[in-house]
């Protein structure tokens, strides 16, 4: 069977194979020479090559109409400034050339007026080329000579404009070659028949391109400089160094210039700039001049700006090197009061100069931290609370943002002893007010304590069947001073009317409340001999069953289940028959027989 | 788990919480400790607290409890006088 399929399945790609070939069977010849294709050219066949016919002056034709359709575009990318559309057209332009030379050599038409075409064509590229090129050149120059104007630069203007001269005349020069060139281009194209109009563009675009630069060169609005008519502001600073505490002189002039004339501006607001922020403010004389000293205080050391500004008016730079310097911290704590303050004094210097608005930190005990400042004189004083005990305080000043090293005062060492009652032996009064109070406080926390001990939320202290109780607990061997429990009939007073034995107890309610009451009163009796044999404290939470399996070891236990069987039908399943009365009679005698009677 | 475990591991965790703190803060204070010990413990032996009974380890910590709320009052008398002393 397998021997079968293999057949099969041999037979079935067979007929696969067949039924593929089958599509092929008009044209079985899968491959010829002129089928041939080549992915690139150093990928020709050469045999294939040496068979194709060249021998045709027709292909010549529109090679030489797609060379003369190149320079039209060449020149309007040139005039509209497109230089990168006029490097690729040229390009494609060099392509179209190198190709009518290759077929020129080709067809051996060397002395031809082809031959000639094509070179007209390969200077009108170079010729283009060049033109773009000092096109280029002459926008960066014209570029330049805008940003010169600007900065007022006569020298750099001149030198500009005459490079621009000459390369004007350069373009002009090579224009004058190309036109020579076009000119022969066209003429042959028109013999052969061609369409020129692509030259004849180039021609009008160039030509509109030479007015436009001439047209620049000739404006004499751009070819002087305009007169300047803002506001000039001088700025000397003196000296271009100094330390905390220095102050730098600062002085200029504030001027309008109206061609070769200067007249200073009065009454003008001028501020002086630190790096950017403003730090003083003046205004100009009658001569429109000013001056002001700038104090160095709170600026980091290093290199800083300084200039003015009126208005729109700005100053040159100035630079101003400020030079750090070191500091010197002093403390002196006093005696500690009563209350435990201690006032810390002390002063910051810098270079014999006191230190005004400068951040102190008061460290006590290395791990506390105050911080205060310095007042207008460079010192400081603010109290300190400290704890008992002794202590050590250390002023710091960091120097941060001051052109300032920090320092550190030498630590101070402070014994706080603090007086809880001060003044108390000259008020009698206040002192028994204060030991009422604190006793006052003792006692009621001492009471809360108490009663923290004592309560117990939600809990009712459990009624032990302990023998050792005072009477009105439960006991046994005094079953008649048993309270009954809570809804129960009433047990007889101990008058002498009233039976004192359980079983006259019995009788006595049996008659009064019935059989389950009666029942009750003898499972109570029970109930509290067996829980002061076992010593449960909570028997009443217990259900007779609950007491009944708590007896297991002992004697009574078996009787006292029994009687329970029948105390639950008799209480609980609500039979009150005679019989079940009878029943009920025998279990309480034997339970109460096994229990040792009422002395056990 | 037992209340009583329970209870033990409640009152590490809170007195690593109350330790954490005050070392953050860097500043480790003994009565804030103490106050805040007593009102963890105060708590837990509120919700561990039985009904019916009472556990004997119950009984022990609120007797440590009790003293605490007497220390506790030392403190308050103490603060009132400083109050007082300024």
């Amino acid at each position: 069977m397998i021997m079968n399929n293999r057949y099969v399945l041999l037979a079935g790609m067979a007929f696969a194979v067949i039924g593929v070939l089958v599509f092929f069977f008009s044209s079985p010849l899968l491959y010829t020479l002129e089928q041939d294709m080549f992915p690139s050219r150093f990928h020709d066949n050469v045999d294939a090559l040496a068979q194709q016919m060249l021998n045709s002056t027709t292909d010549v034709l529109p090679l030489e109409q797609d060379l003369i359709g190149y320079t039209g575009p060449i020149t309007l990318n040139i005039r509209i400034k497109d230089i990168d559309d006029a490097r690729r057209e040229l390009e494609l332009f060099s392509h179209s050339n190198l190709r009518l030379n290759n077929l020129i050599v080709t067809l051996d038409m060397n002395q031809s007026e082809i031959q000639e075409l094509s070179q007209s064509s390969a200077r009108q590229r170079e010729l283009l080329e060049g033109l773009m090129n000092s096109s280029i050149s002459l926008d960066a120059l014209q570029d330049l000579e805008i940003q010169y104007r600007d900065q007022n630069n006569q020298g750099g203007l001149v030198a500009v404009q005459l490079q621009g001269d000459a390369l004007r005349k350069k373009i002009e020069g090579l224009y004058t070659q190309y036109k020579a060139e076009t000119k022969i281009v066209t003429d042959i194209s028109v013999k052969q028949g061609l369409d020129v109009s692509s030259q004849e563009e180039s021609l009008r675009e160039l030509d509109a391109y030479m007015k436009e630069i001439n047209a620049f060169q000739e404006n004499p609005a751009t070819r002087s400089l305009p007169i300047r008519t803002s506001a000039q502001l001088s700025f000397i600073t003196y000296p271009g160094t100094g330390i905390y505490g220095d102050s730098i002189k600062c002085s200029g002039y504030l001027f309008t210039i109206y061609g070769y004339l200067a007249h200073g501006d009065p009454g003008k607001e001028v501020t002086v700039y630190l790096d950017t922020i403003p730090v003083s403010t003046v205004t100009t004389d009658a001569l429109g001049s000013f001056d002001l000293q700038v104090p160095i205080e709170r600026i980091t050391a290093g290199t800083h700006t300084l200039h003015a500004e009126s208005g729109l008016t700005q100053s040159d730079m100035r630079s101003l090197t400020v030079v750090p310097v070191d500091s010197v911290t002093t403390l002196a704590v006093s005696n500690a009061t009563p209350g435990g303050i201690v006032s810390c004094t002390g002063t910051v210097l810098a270079a014999n100069r006191t230190v005004r608005s400068a951040p102190v930190e008061l460290v006590w005990d290395g791990s506390h931290v105050i911080s205060t400042i310095t007042d207008a004189d460079g010192s400081f004083s603010t109290p300190l609370r400290l704890p008992d005990g002794p202590h050590t305080v250390v002023a710091r000043f960091t120097g941060e943002g001051y052109p300032i090293r920090p320092s550190e005062s030498a630590p101070q060492g402070v014994v706080v002893s603090i007086q809880y009652l001060p003044n108390l032996p000259a008020f009698p009064f206040m002192l028994i007010i204060m030991i009422l109070l604190v006793a006052g406080i003792f006692t009621l926390f001492t009471g809360g304590a108490w009663y923290y001990i004592r309560r117990m939320p939600g809990r009712t202290r459990p009624v032990s069947p302990d023998m050792t109780e005072p009477a009105g607990s439960y006991q046994t061997a005094d079953m008649d001073k048993v309270p009954p429990p809570e809804g129960m009939p009433g047990e007889p007073a101990g008058d002498g009317t009233a039976p004192d034995s359980l079983f006259a107890r019995y009788a006595h309610i049996l008659q009064e409340g019935g059989l389950s009451a009666a029942a009750r009163v003898v499972y109570l009796g029970f109930s509290v001999r067996i829980a002061k044999d076992l010593h449960i404290r909570q028997y009443t939470a217990l259900t007779p069953r609950e007491l009944s399996q708590s007896c297991t070891k002992k004697p009574y236990c078996g009787p006292f289940s029994s009687f329970v069987l029948v105390y639950e039908r008799v209480r609980y399943g609500g039979y009150r028959s005679a019989a079940v009365q009878t029943e009920f009679e025998a279990e309480m005698k034997n339970t109460d027989t096994q229990l040792g009677g009422e002395d056990h | 788990m037992k209340k009583k475990v329970l209870a033990a591991i409640v009152m590490f965790i809170w007195l690593v919480v109350i330790s954490a703190f005050m070392l953050l803060a860097q500043q480790v204070d003994l009565e804030i400790f103490f106050v805040l010990w007593l009102i963890g413990i105060l708590v837990i032996v509120e919700l561990v607290d039985t009904r019916f009974s009472l556990p004997s380890y119950l009984r022990y910590i609120k007797y440590l409890v009790a003293a605490g709320i007497v220390l506790f009052g030392g403190i308050v008398a103490q603060k009132i006088l400083e109050i007082l002393a300024k």
